[in-house]
C-alpha cells in the first residue's frame, strides 16, 4: 500500500515524493508546499508501463511509464513550487482504461477527493474548502491521515486504435507537443482543480452541496444582479451560470493584478447613423485568428450587406460579382457564416475592396471567434452574433448600391482589459446556451492572454500559473492559498 | 541520483498497490482489505480503497460500478462526518471531478475542453454533446 509519513521524519515506501521550491522563489509564493503522488497502477501498466521509448522533450525517461512519472511530477513540482502549506498535498494517480472513440477521448480528470467546512482556523464559517486548502489554513491534517487530498486519473490508451487514433500524450516537459496532447499543461490545469479552483455548487442546478456554499461562491458574483453566488437561491444560480458575460470574480487579488497579464483593449464593433435605429451602439465580437489585429485607432465604414437573390446575408464563399461586388468596395462588409471557411469568406471580400468584415454566426449563442490561417489576408474581421446579424440586416434596409447610413467602428475598447468587464473584474465561464458540465470553475474564453484555467488549453500556455504569465495562482490567493 | 530515487519510490508503490488491489475483499456489503505484513483483515486505507474503486468502475467487482461512490472509501453516495471539534468532511465522487476530454473535428484540428462530472464527459466523447462553444474557438472553429 501505499503511505505518506514525511512529517514523521520518514518517507514510507510506496510515495513519491515532491520537494518543492525548485523553481526559484517568488513574490507570489511565500514558500512551498510538499506534493506526494501515490501511484495506484499495478506492475507494468500506466506509470509502470516497461514499454521501450526514445527520451522526448527534456523527459528521460526511457519507459513509457516512467516518461509518464516524469512527467507527473514536473507538474507537481510546479504546483508544489508555486503554493504554500505545511502540510503535505497527496495525489492518488493512476492511468487507466477511459472513455474513447476513434475520434473521441476523455484525457483524464482530477479534482479534490474530499471537502470540509468549520475545521480549525476557517475564515468563513459554514462554507466548503478544498481538503488541501483546509490542511493548509488548519495547519493540520484533516479527516483521516494519510489520505489523499487529489484523485487524478489519466487515459492509458490514448492514440491507440479506437482512442483518438495517433493522437497521443506529448510527454516532453518543454510544451513542444506538435499536434499531439500537452500532458505536463492538462495536468497543471486538471491540478488547479484539485487544489481548490472550483465550486462545490452545482452549476446545472444550482444546489449547494448539503446546502452550504462553496468558498469559490463568496468570490463569484452575477454582474446583472450584483449578487454573490452565496447569497442567490438555486434558481438564481443557474441562471447566473449562463449568463454569458454576466458571470464575474470579485477576488481582489485577481483583479488587481488583471492589467499585469491581460490584454489592455477589448474588441468592441459599435453602431452609428441615421438608419441604424435600435441597432446603434456597443455589439460584442470575437477576433479573428488571422488578418490584421484591431487596434485602438478604430477602422470605420458603411455596413453593407452581402446578399443572395432573394435578400437573405449570402456566404460569400465565391468571389464576389455584380452588384455585391460593388456594394461592399471600401465599406464594411456583412455576411453569414456557414459552408466555407472563414478565411475563404474573408479573402473574397478583400478582393472585391472590402476595408473589413463582419461575419454573422449562422447559429445563436455567444459570440466567438474566427479561426483559420491565411498570411495574404490584410483586412480585419470579426464574428458578430446571428441576432446582431440579422439587426443589421433589417437595418439596411434602406441603402443605395454603394452605401448606406449605418456604420461600423471596429477597434479595441482601451478602457477594457482581455476578460474583463467594465470594472475591471475577471470574467468567468458561463455560456449561454448552458453546456452540459460546462463549469463556472474556469476563466471566461475572452482572456488574452490566455489563461491556463480556461475551459480549454491553449497551445500557446506557459507552464507557470504565476504573474505575468497567469492569473490562475492570484484567484487561488483570494480563496485562500 | 534524484531520479533513480524517484523511480525506486515508484517501484515500491505500484508493488504496494498491487498488493492492495489483490488484498481487497468485499463482504456483506463491507471492505477489506488484508495487510500485507500481518495478512489479518483490517479496514482498507484511502490508497486501497482508490484502487477497488478502480476495480469497480471497470465493473469487474461490483453491481453497483455505475453508481457514484467516494474517491476515497469507494461508498456509494458518501455521508457527510462530523466531527468533535465542529469540522465537517464531505467525500466527494466522480460529479465533482473535472474531466478533461479531446475530440477530432471534421478538418482534423484537436477540441479540448474541461467538464465537470463524468456523465458530461461521456456525452462528448460519445457524439451527444459539442463543445465548440467551450473551446477557444479562435483556434479551433475554422468555418
Amino acid at each position: 500500500m501505499s503511505t505518506n509519513k514525511f512529517f514523521g521524519g520518514k518517507l514510507a515506501s510506496g510515495a513519491l515524493l515532491i520537494a518543492a521550491g525548485l523553481l526559484g522563489a517568488s513574490l507570489q509564493a511565500q514558500a512551498a508546499a510538499v506534493i506526494t503522488i501515490n501511484n495506484l497502477n499495478a506492475p507494468g501498466e500506466g506509470f509502470n508501463d516497461p514499454t521501450p521509448v526514445a527520451p522526448v522533450g527534456g523527459n528521460s525517461g526511457t519507459t513509457l511509464g516512467e516518461q509518464r512519472l516524469i512527467a507527473f511530477t514536473h507538474a507537481a513540482n510546479i504546483w508544489g513550487a508555486t503554493l504554500t502549506s505545511n502540510q503535505p498535498i497527496v495525489i492518488n494517480a493512476q492511468f487507466s482504461n477511459l472513455t474513447c472513440t476513434a475520434t473521441s477521448a476523455t484525457l483524464g480528470s482530477a479534482g479534490a477527493t474530499s471537502i470540509f467546512r468549520n475545521f480549525p482556523n476557517a475564515p468563513k464559517a459554514n462554507t466548503w474548502y478544498s481538503y488541501a486548502l483546509a490542511n493548509k489554513i488548519a495547519g493540520a491534517y484533516q479527516g483521516t491521515a494519510g489520505a489523499a487530498q487529489i484523485n487524478a486519473n489519466f487515459n492509458a490508451k490514448l492514440g491507440q486504435t479506437g482512442c483518438l487514433d495517433g493522437t497521443f500524450f506529448y510527454l516532453g516537459l518543454d510544451s513542444n507537443h506538435g499536434s499531439n496532447i500537452d500532458f505536463v499543461v492538462t495536468l497543471l490545469h486538471e491540478m488547479g482543480h484539485g487544489v481548490g479552483f472550483q465550486t462545490f455548487t452545482n452549476g446545472s442546478t444550482g444546489a449547494q452541496n448539503g446546502g452550504f456554499p462553496a468558498i469559490w461562491d463568496h468570490y463569484l458574483m452575477g454582474s446583472a444582479t450584483g449578487k454573490l453566488w452565496k447569497d442567490m437561491t438555486n434558481a438564481e444560480r443557474q441562471a447566473s451560470a449562463l449568463s454569458g458575460d454576466k458571470l464575474v470574480w470579485t477576488g481582489p487579488l485577481t483583479n488587481a493584478a488583471a492589467p499585469e497579464v491581460l490584454r489592455q483593449g477589448v474588441p468592441a464593433l459599435n453602431v452609428s447613423g441615421s438608419q441604424a435605429g435600435a441597432t446603434a451602439g456597443a455589439h460584442p465580437v470575437g477576433e479573428a485568428s488571422f488578418g490584421p489585429a484591431l487596434s485602438a485607432t478604430p477602422i470605420t465604414g458603411a455596413i453593407m450587406p452581402v446578399v443572395t437573390a432573394a435578400g437573405a446575408l449570402d456566404l460569400a464563399c465565391d468571389p464576389l460579382t455584380g452588384l455585391n461586388a460593388i456594394a461592399v468596395r471600401n465599406n464594411v462588409a456583412l455576411v453569414s457564416r456557414g459552408t466555407c471557411g472563414f478565411t475563404v469568406k474573408v479573402k473574397n471580400l478583400q478582393n472585391a475592396g472590402a476595408k473589413a468584415v463582419l461575419v454573422a454566426d449562422n447559429a445563436a449563442g455567444t459570440v466567438t471567434g474566427l479561426g483559420g490561417s491565411d498570411p495574404t489576408i490584410t483586412i480585419p474581421a470579426v464574428r458578430i452574433t446571428q441576432a446582431d446579424g440579422a439587426a443589421l440586416l433589417a437595418a439596411l434596409g434602406k441603402r443605395t448600391r454603394t452605401t448606406s447610413a449605418v456604420y461600423a467602428t471596429l477597434g479595441l475598447d482601451m478602457s477594457r482589459y482581455a476578460g474583463t468587464d467594465s470594472a475591471g473584474r475577471l470574467l468567468m465561464f458561463a455560456p449561454n446556451p448552458y453546456q452540459g458540465g460546462s463549469s463556472v470553475s474556469h476563466f471566461d474564453t475572452s482572456a488574452t492572454r490566455n489563461l491556463l484555467m480556461e475551459p480549454a488549453i491553449s497551445a500557446d500556455l506557459t507552464q507557470s500559473p504565476l504573474v505575468p504569465q497567469d492569473l490562475t495562482f492570484k484567484l487561488l490567493q483570494d480563496i485562500g492559498w | 541520483m534524484i531520479q533513480k530515487k524517484t523511480q525506486q519510490a515508484l517501484r515500491l508503490a505500484s508493488a504496494a498497490a498491487l498488493f492492495a488491489v489483490a488484498g481487497l475483499a468485499q463482504a456483506a456489503g463491507q471492505t477489506v482489505a488484508k495487510d500485507p505484513e500481518t495478512g489479518a483483515l483490517r479496514a482498507p486505507t484511502a490508497a486501497e480503497a482508490q484502487a477497488l474503486q478502480g476495480k469497480a468502475a471497470s465493473g469487474r467487482l461490483s453491481n453497483a460500478a455505475s453508481q457514484p461512490r467516494g474517491l476515497l472509501t469507494g461508498k456509494i453516495n458518501p455521508a457527510p462526518v462530523y466531527h468533535r471539534d465542529g469540522t465537517v468532511e464531505q467525500e466527494l465522487d466522480e460529479s465533482s471531478q473535472s474531466f478533461s476530454v479531446a475530440v477530432r473535428k471534421a478538418d482534423g484540428t484537436i477540441e479540448t475542453a474541461c467538464v465537470t462530472g463524468a456523465e458530461a464527459a461521456q456525452a462528448i466523447v460519445k457524439g451527444k454533446k459539442s463543445i465548440s462553444k467551450t473551446a477557444k474557438v479562435h483556434a479551433h472553429e475554422h468555418k
